[in-house]
């Protein structure tokens, strides 16, 4: 299928810009709503084409598409896809309608403006898990922030300004000491090239990988977000409207995540196990201490933004395992936590429309007066928690696994998050479904109506196909999570180039101190 | 005595000889045929400029074939690239003047005039490895622009910019003159070449007085490009000025001063070493001090004086480099530079018709206020500029940053960098602030003016040259990019 990436790359995109022409105001929202739908769902249908033709057995990248760009600096427009990227594409293709769908009803004002930036959004996060080339990879990355700044402060609540800057600003903070690390990556390796491929080939000189490996960790700790990066995070999620808080949550902070697990890993390796031990512990005091900020909320939204603190602690701790159950864990939890969490801020969504308040404690026994809203509620929250047979269960269990097998304590200290996640969730749901009606306004609540039935359908049905039947998922992640680790479990340094003296010692001290298998 | 004819190219000649020629006949035709007919002046303007434009972008630098009046004139790639720089800041700095109400008025012959006269003694100042030559260069240039910078006689502003930008910048040429003299005495000549062989075959001569010339050499020429700790007269002169001055002020003089800058330090060479930290101190307190700064500004047309120096900062980060990786750090200031043209420039026109719609032509950040409901377009464009000046993708200004950062890192300054680009952090604050309020807040004030300007077109035509040529030097930079590198060839 040639062409296939860069055409769901891009349709989006274009379609933002053919808004430009259209007409927005009072009675003409409609046109703009529905040609932006369009374009999402005939997006995820190629992306769906795509997940269809991709070979489960194949680990190496797949669809590869490649033109030069700007070759003086050896910088190409490259794109494929893998069993790691594969699930997170196809997550952003769900998730993008699934959001514009939502906010149908929910954005009334500079419409326009507003369905050009979720489908730009959506060209970003697909350019990020699609580009094999460090610049494209850049632009991407960096571009993507404009959009969702829009998002949550044109669109966001009260605060919204104070929390797109900071969003932006965090995030900016990291990334260009990421752009620092990839060009200091391109002269020092001396491939020539920012082909990402190429540089997995030529092992980076271990005196320098600690450096550039802090400088690429560090911005995707913000984006991820570790523990004590995460301050951007509760801002950004209760300020943004409902639909940037579900890509927000479901797709960016996957971002970081991913960064992570394409990037930083595999090319340092070295420096990503000395690391390992300090990031692990980070992951674990984010499991931690999100579930226990979840707890004391009082705003559902809030609730569910710490709640995203610790469930990522789980992929990190996944990804720093170093073993295949952790790692395919990981990336079946990055799904999971992009569809139960997107799936609780739409819930949210729903009864803020409703009654304007997300306090806990306006609410109560709303399960005689929405049962169906309240089933939604249910399921999506157990999922959240982990329960056996919904999705979020089975990345839990395999990072534990894997966790469990590198060491005993880590897995012990994050099955105590799994606990505090029943806890906080069942909580909340206790004080908001079951119960009185104690609020008098909540009495008059109207039950979901179609379209918010059709914004959920799909998110419940993944919650469950993915708790009831993982199969299909971990065979396509299982051979690229394989070579995966293989490349971060590279020990042997091979350097080519006669290295400078001092990055010589630091070789030489770095054998001795490292067995070789 | 032997009389020795100088060479003459009068082809690489004509890019200068066009503004000069068209600077008279605006003088004239505004004395004598059309008095007060200020769009039959701003035409020939242009039609001047954009043709030295095309004999420019026509002409290919020959080796051998460079150097007119035994190196006074000199054209070469850099030249080449520079000139383009040049005339683009000049024909934006005219249409934009042409839409500008306040300059409405106004004598036009004269203004124009001075703008074509500034633009060739800038052209000049780019084109020669003469230090006498760059002198005069500077001092045509500069000569016009104090005069323009009071344009608007009856605004005490205005004034106050004029005498300042006179007083501070005669100083500044007396540095320059005094370093250079220092530099002759040392070397025993005023030829860049020559002086680059006296110093290679003659170590005397990189004596103390040859660094003091070159000292003062850098406090003359730091003065006319904003660095810091010389850029003190730059926000007040700025936001006096009549904005298309302004914007004209911040680009060109620019362009002129660094491209003396490259070509003193390169031709310096080893003697030159000793500069290195002292460029690498100077770059870093002109980018922290002018970002910091600028966070505080609520006229925009001062956050914008702020932002050019410290545009200037991260331009510094090029020279410094320079030294040890000259191929990259040239095609990379060469690349800023245009860049820069028409993302600043695009930011001073929408700022211009900003003010036009309204009666008091502020330029506070308040009124901006709702811009993008409505005036969606210009607000679109003004943040297409803002972006490009963080030098975030996809815009020209975040390849024209990676270009000069991988400069520096090539060159081994990483500390350099790093502070750089924590710099362009501190800045997205600032220019994002204009998104959010244009985004972000309702319109307030009374209601925005609805009779255009007369001038309408002219900055329609400029800023729609602006957004394309910003978003297209940052999605497809690389015809440019080569452009840039042919161009980073100095002296043959």
């Amino acid at each position: 299928m040639p062409g296939i990436i860069t055409s769901i790359l891009f349709l989006p995109m274009i379609g933002g810009l053919l808004l430009l022409f259209a007409r927005e105001g009072e009675g003409k929202d409609s046109g703009v709503r529905a040609f932006a739908l369009v374009v999402s769902l005939v997006t995820f249908v190629l992306s769906a084409v795509m997940y269809l033709g991709f070979r489960p057995d194949y680990a190496g990248m797949q669809f590869v598409e490649e033109a030069a760009w700007i070759p003086r600096f050896g910088i190409s427009y490259k794109v494929g896809v893998d069993g790691i990227s594969l699930l997170l594409v196809m997550l952003t293709t769900i998730l993008t309608p699934v959001a514009i769908l939502f906010s149908f009803e929910d954005v009334r004002k500079k419409t326009r403006l507003y369905y050009m930036s979720l489908l730009f959004l959506e060209t970003g996060m697909l350019g990020v898990f699609f580009a094999l080339d460090f610049f494209l990879f850049y632009v991407f990355w960096e571009g993507m922030l404009i959009p969702m700044y829009l998002i949550i402060g044109v669109w966001g609540g009260g605060r919204r300004i104070y929390a797109a800057v900071k969003f932006f600003l965090y995030t900016m903070a990291g990334s260009v000491l990421m752009l620092v690390a990839i060009i200091w990556l391109y002269f020092a390796s001396g491939v020539g090239t920012f082909d990402i491929l190429a540089h997995f080939r030529e092992p980076v000189d271990a005196g320098l990988q600690p450096w550039l490996f802090a400088a690429f960790a560090i911005s995707f700790a913000i984006k991820v977000p570790i523990f004590p990066f995460h301050t951007w995070l509760p801002d950004a999620h209760v300020e943004a409207p409902t639909a940037g808080s579900v890509i927000l949550a479901g797709v960016l902070l996957k971002m970081g995540t991913y960064g992570f697990m394409r990037l930083a890993m595999p090319l340092f390796p070295t420096a990503a196990r000395e690391f390992a031990f300090l990031i692990i512990c980070l992951a674990l005091v984010g499991i931690i201490y999100g579930a226990l900020m979840a707890m004391v909320q009082t705003d559902v939204k809030k609730l569910v933004a710490y709640s995203s603190v610790s469930h990522l602690g789980f992929v990190m701790l996944g990804l720093f395992s170093f073993n295949l159950l952790g790692a395919s864990g990981s990336v079946i939890q990055m799904v999971n936590h992009g569809i139960s969490s997107g799936a609780l801020f739409l819930i949210v969504g729903f009864i803020y429309s409703r009654r304007h308040t997300r306090q806990i404690e306006e609410f109560g026994g709303l399960l005689r007066v929405m049962p169906v809203f309240s089933t939604f509620f249910i399921i999506t929250a157990l999922s959240s928690i982990g329960l056996p047979g919904l999705n979020g269960f089975v990345g839990e269990f395999t990072i534990l696994l894997g966790a469990f097998e590198r060491n005993a304590w880590f897995a012990a200290i994050a099955a105590t998050g799994v606990v505090l996640s029943a806890v906080y969730m069942l909580w909340m749901l206790q004080r908001v479904l079951f119960g009185e009606v104690s609020v008098r306004a909540n009495l008059g609540l109207a039950d979901m109506n179609r379209r918010e039935w059709l914004v959920m359908l799909p998110m419940v049905a993944l919650m469950f196909w993915i708790g009831l039947y993982p199969k299909p998922l971990f065979e396509r992640i299982e051979p690229s999570a394989k070579a995966w680790l293989s490349q971060v479990n590279r020990r042997v340094l091979r350097v080519e180039k006669a290295p400078a003296p001092e990055i010589q010692k630091n070789v030489l001290a770095y054998a001795q101190r490292v067995e070789v298998k | 005595m032997d009389i020795v004819h100088p060479t003459i190219h009068w082809g690489y000649l004509l890019p200068v000889i066009l503004p000069v020629c068209g600077a008279v006949l605006v003088l004239m035709w505004d004395a004598f045929l059309a008095k007060g007919e200020r769009s039959v002046i701003v035409i020939i303007t242009l039609v001047t400029l954009a043709a030295a434009l095309g004999v420019t972008l026509g002409a290919r630098a020959l080796p051998g074939l460079a150097a007119s009046f035994g190196g006074m004139y000199l054209f070469d790639g850099f030249t080449q690239f520079l000139y383009v720089v040049i005339l683009f800041a000049s024909i934006f700095s005219v249409l934009i003047a042409a839409a500008q109400r306040e300059l409405d008025d106004t004598p036009a012959g004269e203004y124009f005039g001075l703008i074509l006269f500034a633009t060739s003694g800038m052209m000049l100042m780019a084109a020669t490895r003469n230090l006498l030559m760059i002198f005069v260069g500077l001092e045509v240039f500069s000569l016009s622009l104090y005069v323009l910078a009071g344009y608007l006689r009856a605004r005490p502003e205005g004034n106050e910019a004029s005498l300042k930008y006179f007083l501070l910048g005669s100083f500044a040429s007396g540095f320059l003159l005094y370093g250079m003299a220092l530099v002759y005495g040392a070397t025993g000549s005023v030829d860049l070449i020559e002086i680059a062989t006296r110093l290679h075959e003659n170590p005397a001569s990189r004596g103390a007085a040859f660094l003091m010339g070159l000292g003062f050499m850098v406090v003359g020429l730091g003065f006319k490009v904003a660095a810091a700790p010389f850029y003190m007269w730059t926000p007040d002169v700025y936001e006096g000025a009549p904005t298309a001055v302004t914007a004209f002020m911040s680009v060109g003089p620019k362009a002129a001063a660094f491209a003396a800058f490259f070509r003193v330090f390169l031709s310096a060479g080893d003697a030159g070493g000793s500069f290195d930290s002292v460029l690498w101190v100077m770059a870093v307190l002109t980018m922290s001090l002018a970002n910091l700064v600028a966070i505080w500004q609520s006229c925009v047309k001062r956050m914008l004086a702020y932002s050019s120096i410290a545009h200037a900062g991260y331009l510094m980060v090029a020279l410094v480099a320079s030294r040890s990786s000259a191929e990259l750090a040239t095609s990379g200031f060469l690349y800023y530079m245009l860049v820069y043209v028409f993302m600043n420039m695009g930011a001073f026109c929408v700022l211009i018709l900003i003010s036009n719609m309204r009666e008091d032509g502020g330029t506070k950040l308040d009124n901006l206020a709702g811009l993008a409901s409505f005036r969606p377009g210009l607000a679109a464009a003004m943040a297409v500029f803002m972006v490009s000046l963080s030098g975030l993708p996809p815009t020209g200004g975040f390849v024209a940053k990676f270009h000069v950062f991988s400069a520096a890192l090539n060159g081994g300054y990483v500390w350099l960098t790093v502070i750089a680009v924590l710099n362009s952090v501190v800045a997205v604050y600032y220019y994002l602030r204009l998104v959010v309020v244009m985004y972000m807040r309702e319109p307030q004030g009374e209601a925005a003016s609805s009779v255009p300007h007369p001038g309408w077109s002219y900055a329609v035509a400029a800023l729609t040259l602006a957004v394309a040529s910003t978003l297209q030097l940052g999605i497809f930079p690389s015809s440019v990019l080569d452009f840039a590198h042919r161009s980073a060839v100095f002296f043959n």
